[in-house]
């Protein structure tokens, strides 16, 4: 029975293609709108939470916490055995790495710059997951282990200090002492503590030369494949406040409470465009809706044939209610393939990961779909309610 | 009795009282009658003819098909009885332009919901019957005035109809061919169903076992 509906609806959208795709035209502006935005706004989002967090979120990080130093409080710190242990002691961590933070001046094109300079150990790329070496290599364990004056440099200070052109192997002088450069770091985002592209890492064996101690302030965590990062986050609170003797004095995040963060933002804008595209989506129904009256106009004697041979009005409504869907979902159809098929253009062009979102599609097709009953509605009761004597006499 | 009217009226809403086209006609017709009416334009033949086909109710009175008051009928069930008990066959023909002739003929077996497979023999076979087994995948468009009315034909016999009602079959057509398609209905007559059909023409009406005269929405004369 749907099926002669279907066949029938194709037929005369095959007849007025040009009509049938003007009227579509609001319907497919919408959808693409709809489809690209979110994927956008989504993809974005990824694109943010990947570049900042590595290949996943399962990051947490664990860092001193006073303000200052007070009289009771001294800064808390941890020895590197004690960091060493909670890799063990604490179930679900993959691996973890600490941070040493130092702020050193350097002269930069005759300017005296605070340049921030970070000491890990060599497992720490794996941990933050990025990708931040974009020439020349990071530095290995032994070198680590053997405190070898090897540096990975921010790809604009490199810039800065040497020229583009300059090769690696360059010498880097830190408070007196000079390291070799063997790579560049550069990241697209600057958000963050520090701005990566103007930054310096050091082996953390050096590191803890310069500042002259061991302590650590920070302590990366990466958490074990289905351990969720907020359970990994409480263990290590837990742990912590352990340690200090039920104190508070570091505090401990995680990624998602970044991804939050972002998510309220992209929210907000999707909220804005989407209602865009929402009233274009209702100026297209509008649309569809004055060409479906114009089709029953012009199709009168076709529906009075049609009730002389014995269509009920559920029939006729039918009839045109199914058209009305089938121009809407197809203009959707249009819609979603255009939009993606865009978007996959712009992610090779610009060179972007972007993931097409799968609750775009369906909410696109949805609407475009609502739209369809919608506005095919009052038209196909109007056809439904024609007098047949009358409809077959019309000219 | 297969049809009875009792005392029909039909008003058209025109003016203060309204246009009066049928006015108090009864009249009842046999299984098997061949029934042509005449009667000058305006006269309320066609008029006639929708009632009897159920494509329109009476203002006042009472028609009974097979018994049944179809005054008292819903849209439901008039959609129903045109479908399974009524042909219609018009002057100008009333094909759908852009479906070819057999799914033109099929179009009645749509409504009454038989299954797709069954339908295209159905209506190949009736295309035999009336000569145009051969032009079945062709529009209406690309067919005479003779064959397109010959498919109306079909596609008002398809469904095994009580009466056919046919305004005017002849109308448009020459008049050799208006004598083929007669020929079909008196076939069809023979074969038991019964006919209405609405004419000018007094050798078309010859064929009619009776014919009514209609007059100012009167029955004049019944012979
Ligand atoms: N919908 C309508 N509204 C008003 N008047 C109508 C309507 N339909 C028909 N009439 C009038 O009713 C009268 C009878 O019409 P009908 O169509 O039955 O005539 P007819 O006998 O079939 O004429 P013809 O031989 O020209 O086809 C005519 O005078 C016509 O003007
Ligand atoms: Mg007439």
């Amino acid at each position: 029975m749907f099926i002669d509906y279907i066949t029938s609806s194709l037929n005369s959208l095959k007849q007025y293609k040009l009509r049938s795709f003007l009227s579509m035209l609001g319907i497919i502006i919408s959808v693409f709108s709809i489809v690209s935005i979110i994927t956008l706004g989504q993809g974005g989002k990824e694109l943010i939470v990947r570049e900042f967090t590595g290949s996943g979120t399962d990051l947490v990080v664990a860092h001193n916490d006073q303000m200052t130093e007070t009289r009771m409080d001294k800064f808390a710190y941890l020895t590197e055995a004690q960091v060493e242990a909670m890799k063990r002691k604490i179930p679900g961590v993959a691996d973890l790495a600490p941070e040493y933070l130092l702020s050193t001046t350097m002269k930069v094109g005759g300017e005296n710059k605070r340049i921030p300079v970070i000491g890990v150990p060599a497992n720490w790329f794996d941990i933050r997951g990025l990708d931040l070496v974009v020439r020349g290599r990071r530095f290995t364990e032994d070198e680590v282990r053997h405190s070898q004056k090897v540096c990975i440099a921010g790809q604009e200070l490199f810039n800065s200090l040497f020229g583009k052109s300059k090769a690696l192997g360059q010498e880097i002088s830190i408070e007196g002492i000079y390291f070799n450069v063997i790579g560049l770091m550069g990241h697209k985002l600057k958000l963050g503590p520090f701005d990566i592209n103007n930054a310096l890492i050091l082996p953390s064996s050096c590191m803890q030369r310069l500042l002259g101690t061991q302590e650590v302030y920070v302590v990366m965590f990466k958490a074990k494949d289905g351990v969720h990062p907020s359970v990994l986050k409480e263990r290590i609170g837990e742990y912590l406040r352990e340690t200090f003797s039920g104190k508070d004095l570091w505090a401990v995040h995680t990624m998602d409470e970044l991804i939050k963060i972002l998510d309220t933002v992209t929210n907000i804008i999707s909220i804005v465009i989407s209602s865009i595209a929402g009233i274009s989506l209702l100026v297209g129904g509008i649309g569809v809706m004055n060409i479906m009256l114009v089709a029953v106009r012009e199709r009168t004697r076709e529906i009075g044939i049609r009730k002389a041979v014995g269509a009920t009005k559920w029939d006729v409504l039918w009839q045109f209610l199914i058209e009305s869907l089938i121009l809407c979902s197809l203009g959707g159809g249009i819609g979603i393939l255009t939009g993606v098929s865009l978007l996959l253009l712009i992610a090779r062009l610009m060179n972007l990961a972007i993931f097409v979102s799968g609750g775009a599609i369906v909410l696109g097709f949805t609407f475009s779909c609502l739209v369809g009953i919608f506005s095919g509605v009052y038209p196909a009761y109007v056809a439904a309610n024609l007098n047949p004597v009358e409809a077959l006499r019309y000219e | 009795m297969l049809i009875e009217l009792c005392e029909v009226t039909k008003v058209y809403p025109m003016g203060k009282q309204g246009f009066y086209a049928l006015k108090g006609l009864s009249l009842s017709i046999e299984k098997k009658e061949f029934i042509a009416i005449v009667g000058p334009s305006g006269s309320g033949k066609s008029t006639l003819l929708n009632i009897i086909g159920c494509l329109d109710k009476p203002t006042l009175g009472k028609y009974l098909l097979e018994g049944e008051d179809i005054g008292q009928k819903d849209d439901f069930s008039l959609a129903k009885i045109r479908n399974t008990k009524i042909g219609f066959v018009f002057q100008s023909f009333n094909l759908l332009p852009r479906a070819t002739v057999c799914e033109n003929v099929l179009l009645p077996l749509f409504y009454s919901r038989i299954p797709r497979r069954q339908r295209r023999g159905l209506a190949e076979e009736i295309l035999e019957k009336v000569g145009l087994a051969t032009k079945s995948n062709h529009r209406p468009s690309e067919l005479s005035g003779g064959e397109q009315q010959r498919v109306a034909i079909a596609r008002a016999l398809v469904n095994n109809p009580l009466i056919v009602c046919a305004d005017e079959p002849t109308g448009n057509l020459d008049t050799t061919t208006g004598r083929e398609i007669m020929e079909i209905f008196a076939q069809l007559n023979k074969r038991g169903a019964t006919i209405l059909l609405i004419t000018h023409e007094r050798d078309i009406a010859s064929y009619a076992s009776k014919i009514i005269y209609l007059r100012d929405g009167e029955i004049v004369e019944c012979s």
